[in-house]
């Protein structure tokens, strides 16, 4: 990440704020910086003007921070971290002892795993402009792009111990060799080094860059300045070395020597600031980092860290929760988090939005009763040893050392020490309230009776009785209500007039425990211990308000009114808001996370705070402004937006308000102050430390039946896939703990999946195909990084999910499929050709049947005849006989023709253009009209073998239409076609006579064309016979049969598959 | 008992009638027979018989002059019953009488020692001649078969092996088929029908298969 310039960071902070508060808070006073280091407020003032979203707010002390520590105890890492840096894509890098590691805010990686540096031991890093990783190590320098290393000779050998990019992206490297050392500058891959002479570059034990483009680079007795390529040396008088480098707020150039830190101006040093002892003293070697936000963080090897905020000096070590002493490195990243590297562990540091104030910040005792801001600016705090009163960063304690006695005389009150563990032991904590008059003055209670602290002297007023008294409050005129737990209502009007109104008399059992005037009259409003809320007014209830009238069941924790004149109440069962009679509440139906309130208050921004056991919530004004309007005008409400924050941001809850009032107070610069069970806390609803920037996503790594794969374009993962693990993360270290996830694994899932911070995605039993893991993260704000991260992978399919082996299987299934079609349309043949040789078997058996008996018994009955005859003598008898005997033996004859023609034709098989041609040519020569008719066959496709008993139909049916032809059209052609077709046979018959009347080819005619018997014939073989004709220009016949019906194949002809297949298909 | 008849032959009938023996398988064709021979004084019909077996015991029995044979008989045909009478009795005069006037058949019958072959269809009218023709040792055939005969006379006739050939043909089998049933191979069987068609001058197996038949080469 590029270093961020000073106006670069002012200039994006100053966008951010605008977004994220609509109001501004005023600069600070003045009298602030009084006190403050002339250098250090310039600063201060222009970076408080405008809150930073990567903030830390610099008038906090270290402790005040959220701190987090790795220890190597824990086996966070094997050594200690020498260098941090943060590469573009949002990692962090850790330069260790024992390698470079990748860490993510909750996984570190050892990085890169097979690249070798010149030395495990890592001593610097950083992340160039344009995103090389450059590594510094005990032996040499590399650098890290685009997973290529790059190793530079110039510096073998050499302990790396600095490396800065100057403003034109060179890179600088000090490099030592004990006793000497030099200086490199790489620019554009080319190397330039100084120091061999012993002079500049030799002994550079620090480099800076301030903001001016000056390079700077310190040597044990001066300071050099590179000027336009020309280094001038400035030698320092004092005898110490230069430790550390820096600038300070105005520019000027800070120059750490043996613990103190100097500005250096016009060649001259002067002493700006000392480090405490423990820090100074003990250590020569440190680091300086000036955060973002001005604070100065001071790392000493040896001494923990030091952090210049607001001109003073805080201190943090290992006694406090620091990973280690030995402090090496310091770094901010981008969210705006410091990181410190120690010998034993990383630490973290960043603002929370509560920030704690315990005895650290000076206060006497860490149980608070009570806390009032004052008009002065301060604010004054009730703790149960007496009164602290912070202002400008300091605390005042102010103690009873002789007692509030009954006597007249003034206690005598002073600062105390700041002894937490000296309470004094008489200022009791019976009493707490506390209340600042229209005057200044503080008034409380103490044991014996309230007083008041004016100028720092304390008054007693005897009349009212000290010890429990729950809340005190005043109007502008002078007038002053005490609640006493069981003396009633008190009320004071100047010094001595005082009123005593019992509980009883308003009545009530229990007591009011917290007051306010009403702003519009001299009227008070009490809410008492057991619930309800109650007007009084010249010592009369003028108004009660109650749960059976809709106020918020429970005690009453505080009264507070608001801008808009309504008066909030806050008790057990929700805020109720009552404004002209009217009485609205929340409670947590409404949407707010719990219901007990212990107070409201509202920012200066008008936003308003509720602090509840579940944590401090907010409502912006705006929705609290939309929810008043529909309550004032009694309209039905829907849940109110809340943001609730808890123990992540420092918000220190309690179980209930506390006994006495005032539970929170809003200090002059809009911090709200209030009190957890031990110590205070500072809510500055200016600084809500928002996160701004989405956090980069990486996906990591991908890992399959646990090989793993590093993200590529697109991962191509085996078949056969079982646990997929997908390992991604977001860098974002303010809250890694807060960051939310959504996965969806497109080819898998249908919607996003809402995963929590689970860093890991796991898939089991993943079908083969193309996927896409997509990943956003959210940041602990809830800034999510919409455009995401995706991993596109692939899973490869094993042979029996391939589409070829499924389209196989199709094909299979149709084969199949084809098959026992093929085999139906077999048997179905088959069925019809043993019809067919039963027909032949039959016309066989009937020809030897007629030939063995009919014809042999006409023989012999005509033997009989001709013996009978032959006895007849000659004449007209005989002779008439004799011709029927010649007629019988014709008859006969024909028979036996017939017979023969019968049994022919079961082997005359393929005759058939032949038999038609013959028949033609007898009729063409029998036939009267013999002269003009021209009689032709054709024949069209290999010649067939035809079942004899279909030749025969065909036979018939042709002979049939040819006779037609020949004795009715007066043809002049006539032409039969045969067409052996694969799938069909036909046989065509047309002539050019005269055609044949419609109606008898409908068959609604009869005539002599015996077209009836030729279709029944057609139909009987499984043909189609069809006649087209038209009066005056022909006829035709056409005779189809299929294929399956018209070829025989009894003669062996098989299926090509059936011929392997026989066996089974028999 | 008058009969129109020559002369010469009405003398030498009463003494010495020419005794017949008729086998046909068929009753009525038999009684046919009869009738027209009991009108015959030179004519006596000594015995007849249904089928071979029998004829060639009649013919031992009787010695007839002149046997009529049926060639279609059960049991045994007439053709193997002619060459067994003719084997045992090289004088038998026998006359064949058929339905069909297939050319082979009526050699094989002559060349087997038939005197004549005579076409059931002219019985009523040869027949008295014919016997009377045989008895007085003379050969005879009717004019179709003579016909069919003087045509194919040159003809080179099949051997038996394609007359096992052609029957499986006219049966509808194929090659294969035929060489598995005469366990020959294909390519004899290829051989064998190239010369029935040659020999027999058909166009193709079909061809050649109805040729067969009409000839009665072969029968169903």
């Amino acid at each position: 990440m590029p270093r961020q310039s000073y106006t670069d960071a002012s200039t994006r902070t100053g966008i951010s704020c605008k977004r994220l508060f609509t109001t501004m808070v005023p600069s600070v006073s003045g009298k602030r910086r009084r006190i403050v280091a002339r250098t250090i407020a310039v600063a201060f003032a222009v970076l408080t003007s405008c809150p930073s979203a990567f903030a830390l707010n610099p008038t906090l002390e270290v402790s005040q921070y959220a701190h987090s520590a790795w220890t190597v105890a824990d086996g966070f890492t094997k050594g200690a971290i020498y260098a941090i840096a943060q590469t573009p894509d949002g990692y962090l890098w850790l330069g260790t002892e024992f390698g470079l590691l990748r860490f993510d805010g909750v996984r570190t990686t050892l990085w890169p795993s097979d690249r070798v540096f010149p030395s495990s031991q890592i001593r610097t890093l950083l992340t160039g402009r344009d995103g090389t990783l450059w590594v510094g190590t005990s032996k040499g320098l590399a650098s890290w792009k685009d997973g290529r290393l790059t190793v530079y000779a110039e510096l073998a050998g050499h302990i790396v111990t600095r490396m800065i990019q100057d403003r034109d992206g060179a890179v600088w490297v000090v490099g030592t060799t004990p006793p000497t050392g030099k200086l490199c500058a790489i620019r554009n891959g080319g190397v330039r080094c100084w120091g061999e002479d012993g002079r500049f570059g030799a002994r550079v034990t620090e480099m800076y860059e301030d903001r001016k483009a000056n390079l700077w680079f310190g040597e044990p007795r001066g300071v050099w300045r590179w000027n336009q390529g020309q280094p001038q040396f400035y030698p320092l008088r004092i005898d110490r070395s230069v430790q550390a480098l820096s600038e300070d707020s105005d520019g000027v150039l800070l120059v750490l020597l043996s613990g103190r830190i100097y500005r250096m101006m016009d060649g001259q040093v002067l002493e700006a600031y000392r480090l405490p002892d423990a820090i100074g003293r003990l250590t020569t070697r440190f680091v300086l980092r000036r955060d973002r936000d001005g604070g100065l963080w001071i790392g000493a090897l040896g001494g923990g860290l030091a952090h210049i905020h607001n001109g003073t000096v805080d201190q943090f070590s290992e006694s406090d929760g620091l990973s280690g002493n030995a402090v090496a490195t310091l770094f901010q990243d981008r969210e705006g988090n410091i990181w410190v590297g120690t010998q034993a562990g990383l630490d973290r540091f960043r603002e929370l939005p509560v920030a704690p104030f315990t005895a650290r910040q000076g206060f006497s005792n860490l149980r608070i009763l009570a806390v009032v801001a004052s008009t002065d600016s301060s604010v004054w705090v009730r703790t149960a040893d007496g009164l602290n009163q912070w202002k400008d960063g300091r605390v005042n304690v102010y103690r009873e050392f002789s007692g509030l006695s009954d006597s007249t005389a003034l206690p005598h009150m002073s600062p105390a020490t700041r002894d937490p563990a000296d309470d004094g032991g008489q200022f009791e904590s019976s009493g707490g309230a506390l209340f600042e008059d229209e005057r200044g003055r503080i008034w409380f209670s103490a044991t014996r009776s309230v007083g008041y602290l004016d100028r720092g002297r304390f008054t007693a007023v005897r009349t009212i009785p000290g010890g429990r008294v729950h809340s005190i409050t005043g109007n502008l005129m002078g007038h002053l209500w005490f609640a006493h737990e069981t003396q009633g209502l008190f009320h004071l009007a100047g010094e001595h007039a005082v009123e005593r109104i019992s509980w009883a008399r308003l009545g009530h059992t229990d007591y009011a425990d917290t007051l306010a005037v009403d702003p519009s009259s001299d009227g008070l409003w009490l809410g008492f211990f057991r619930g309800g809320v109650e007007f009084v007014k010249d010592g009369q209830v003028r108004a009660s308000y109650a749960e059976a009238g809709g106020m918020a069941p429970g005690r009453v924790n505080d009264l507070r009114f608001g801008r808009d004149g309504a008066l909030w109440a806050a008790a057990e069962g929700g805020v109720s808001r009552l404004k002209s009679g009217r009485i609205t509440t929340l409670s947590s139906r409404d949407g707010l996370p719990c219901s007990e309130a212990h107070w409201t208050m509202e920012d200066d921004a008008g936003d308003f705070w509720l602090s509840m056991p579940c944590g401090l919530v907010r409502i912006a004004r705006t929705d609290l402004d939309a929810w008043t309007s529909l309550a004032d005008e009694k309209l039905p409400q829907s849940t109110i937006p809340v943001t609730v924050l808890a123990t992540a941001d420092g918000v220190r809850s309690r179980g209930n308000a506390g006994p006495f009032s005032p539970h929170v107070a809003k200090a002059r610069d809009g911090r709200l102050w209030f009190f957890p069970l031990e110590g205070l806390s500072a809510l500055d609803p200016h600084r809500l430390s928002f996160n701004t920037p989405p956090p980069p996503i990486a996906i990591e790594q991908i890992s399959a039946d646990s090989r793993i794969y590093l993200p590529a374009s697109e991962v191509r993962l085996p078949p056969l896939i079982r646990n997929l693990a997908i390992d991604y993360t977001a860098l974002s270290f303010v809250a890694p703990e807060k960051v939310r996830f959504r996965t969806k694994l497109e080819g898998h899932d249908r919607e996003w999946q809402n995963v929590g911070n689970r860093r890991q995605a796991f898939y089991t039993d993943l079908g083969p195909g193309r996927y896409r893991f997509r990943v956003t993260a959210s940041n602990n704000s809830g800034v999510w990084n919409e455009a995401g991260a995706s991993l596109d992978f692939a899973i490869a399919p094993a042979y029996y999910q391939t589409n070829l082996f499924r389209a196989s299987i199709v094909a299979a299934l149709l084969a199949l499929l084809w098959s026992v079609y093929q085999l139906r349309l077999r048997q179905i043949a088959r069925e019809y050709n043993a019809r067919l040789d039963e027909r032949v078997s039959e016309r066989t058996r009937v020809a030897r049947e007629l030939h063995d008996t009919l014809l042999q018994t006409f023989h012999g009955l005509l033997f009989r005849f001709q013996a009978a005859t032959n006895l007849l003598p000659e004449g007209p008898a005989r002779q008439s006989f004799e011709s029927a005997i010649d007629q019988a033996a014709q008859a006969i004859t024909e028979g036996r023709d017939a017979v023969q023609g019968l049994r022919s034709s079961t082997v005359t098989t393929n005759d058939l253009p032949a038999a038609i041609g013959s028949l033609g040519d007898e009729l063409s020569t029998n036939e009267t009209n013999k002269s003009a008719v021209a009689f032709h066959v054709h024949v069209e496709g290999a010649p067939r073998n035809l079942h004899p008993i279909i030749r025969d139909d065909i036979y018939r049916i042709a002979g049939e239409a040819i006779r037609n032809a020949f004795r009715h059209a007066q043809a002049r052609h006539i032409d039969a076609d045969i067409e052996y077709h694969a799938r069909q046979l036909r046989l065509l018959v047309r002539d050019d006579g005269q055609g044949i009347d419609p109606t008898v080819i409908e068959g609604s005619g009869r005539g002599h064309w015996g077209l009836p018997g030729m279709r029944e014939r057609a139909e009987l073989i499984g043909g189609h016979l069809e006649v087209w004709s038209q009066l005056g220009s022909g006829t035709e016949v056409r005779l189809t049969i299929p294929a399956s019906r018209a070829y025989a194949t009894s003669s062996g002809r098989r299926f090509w598959w059936s011929s392997s297949k026989t066996g089974t298909n028999a | 008992m008058v009969v129109k008849q020559d002369g010469n032959e009405r003398v030498s009938a009463s003494p010495n009638p020419i005794r017949i023996l008729a086998v046909d398988d068929h009753p009525l064709l038999r009684g046919g027979i009869a009738a027209l021979i009991a009108g015959q004084p030179d004519m006596s019909l000594v015995a007849e018989c249904s089928n071979g077996r029998e004829a060639i015991h009649d013919f031992r029995t009787h010695r007839p002059d002149v046997t009529l044979m049926d060639l279609q008989m059960p049991e045994m045909g007439g053709l193997d019953a002619i060459i067994a009478i003719r084997g045992e009795f090289p004088d038998a005069r026998i006359i064949v009488l058929t339905t069909y006037a297939g050319d082979v058949q009526a050699l094989r019958a002559l060349q087997a020692g038939a005197r004549a072959y005579l076409l059931k269809s002219l019985v009523h009218k040869e027949l008295l001649d014919t016997i009377r023709a045989v008895h007085a040792g003379k050969k005879t055939l009717s004019p179709d078969v003579s016909y069919q005969l003087a045509e194919h006379a040159t003809d080179d006739a099949l051997t038996k092996g394609e007359i096992d050939v052609l029957q499986l043909i006219a049966g509808g089998n194929a090659n294969k088929q035929i060489a598995d049933r005469l366990s020959i191979t294909e390519d004899t069987v290829k051989g064998r029908v190239k010369n029935i068609l040659s020999k027999l001058g058909a166009d193709d197996r079909t061809h050649a298969a109805m040729i067969g038949l009409k000839r009665g080469i072969i029968e169903l």
